[in-house]
């Protein structure tokens, strides 16, 4: 658990089920929905919880956010940081939009960044974002993410398709150097 | 002409062992990391059966054919969404075939079952870029450059960047009207 001055970062467990369900609002498409596919995944608390009590799956990478309050404000995940790979992706997903241009965003982005590069020794985060997640994506790039690129008309929903941007941060970037970013953001 | 396309026999076991001695290929079937919990055998009867289970499923392999060369190389298709019909390519021609001309027919031939058998929205392949005749017949089939990882795949052991090319059906059905018009 990581106590900092706006937030509580701890493993999310399965009696977070209901306040991560939240999260999953089918009527606002988010990057964060996606499943392997790239498909929009909307899973029951039921399947919520099951996930959540799995720790082989959870540990060290699903993290639930809260106030200092105990209310949950959202998770923050590090999906596929394995060895053998120097990469992960990284995915904050905030109950509140505004909350993105926040210090609770800047609180976690610190987190994750330490558990990505120094802990886990990576060498690059990735993320991703809807073209409706403007917000999300602010927060990114004022983080230092660059774009890599827009997979158009990706993902379908709500009846029409949304393009997918592509956004990577390198280590040494973090620490000054270049990530030879070739596709200019949008 | 295009090439064909068509789900591997058991015959073609044979072909697809022989491909295993190009690291080009192994690199194809497992990515940067060959430490597969998987049986190398067991990796070759999923690349036999997977096309059965193309119209379910989210991935599967075909043989590409030329009526005249034979079996040219192996199609694979990944993250299949049946929801947002869209698809990623992967491609892998055996060296001998590993011409400009081949590469093109072959970029043409893959999009091409893409949109007008699966009926696809959108199909993208992903390039290293140090395959540059692959990027140029993506190029010439109006594929546009979507994007590019940064060092993102490990080659002997040193980083290349990896380019996206992603094709829109309408796109596609558009610049062949075109090309058959002109």
């Amino acid at each position: 658990m990581i106590s900092g001055k706006y937030t509580i970062i701890r493993s999310a467990e399965p009696d977070d089920a209901y306040a991560m369900w939240r999260l999953y609002d089918p009527s606002r498409p988010r990057s964060f929905l996606l499943g392997p596919s790239r498909e929009v995944m909307i899973p029951t608390q039921d399947e919520m919880r099951e996930m959540l009590a799995r720790r082989d799956v959870i540990q060290g990478s699903f993290f639930a956010i809260e106030d200092r309050a105990g209310e949950v404000l959202g998770c923050c995940v590090l999906r596929g940081a394995k060895a053998e790979s120097d990469f992960a992706e990284v995915v904050v997903a905030l109950t509140d939009e505004s909350s993105y241009d926040s210090p609770v965003a800047d609180e976690v982005y610190e987190f994750l960044k330490k558990l990505g590069f120094v802990d886990k020794k990576l060498n690059k985060l990735v993320a991703h974002c809807l073209c409706n997640e403007t917000g999300y994506r602010a927060f990114l790039v004022r983080h230092g993410f660059t774009s890599d690129g827009i997979q158009r008309e990706m993902v379908y929903t709500k009846g029409r398709y949304f393009d997918l941007e592509s956004l990577s941060l390198f280590n040494n970037a973090r620490t000054g150097g270049g990530n030879g970013s070739a596709v200019a953001a949008p | 002409m295009d090439l064909l396309l068509r789900r591997p026999e058991r015959p073609d076991l044979d072909i697809i062992v022989d491909w295993m001695g190009d690291p080009e290929f192994r690199h194809f079937l497992f990515g940067d990391s060959e430490q597969r919990p998987q049986h190398m055998g067991q990796q070759m009867l999923g690349v036999m059966s997977s096309a059965l289970a193309l119209p379910m499923s989210s991935a599967g392999n075909l043989l590409l054919e030329d009526p005249a060369l034979g079996t040219v190389g192996l199609v694979m298709l990944h993250e299949v969404s049946w929801r947002n019909r869209s698809c990623f390519l992967g491609l892998y021609l055996a060296p001998t075939h590993r011409t400009p001309e081949i590469i093109s027919r072959a970029i043409e031939t893959v999009f091409a079952y893409c949109f007008e058998e699966l009926n696809l929205h959108r199909a993208a392949i992903r390039v290293d870029a140090t395959q540059p005749d692959y990027g140029v017949a993506c190029e010439r089939i109006g594929a546009v450059r979507e994007f590019v990882f940064p060092g993102h795949a490990m080659r002997d052991g040193k980083p290349v960047d990896v380019i996206g090319f992603g094709v829109l059906r309408v796109d596609f059905d558009a610049r062949r009207a075109a090309t058959a018009g002109a």
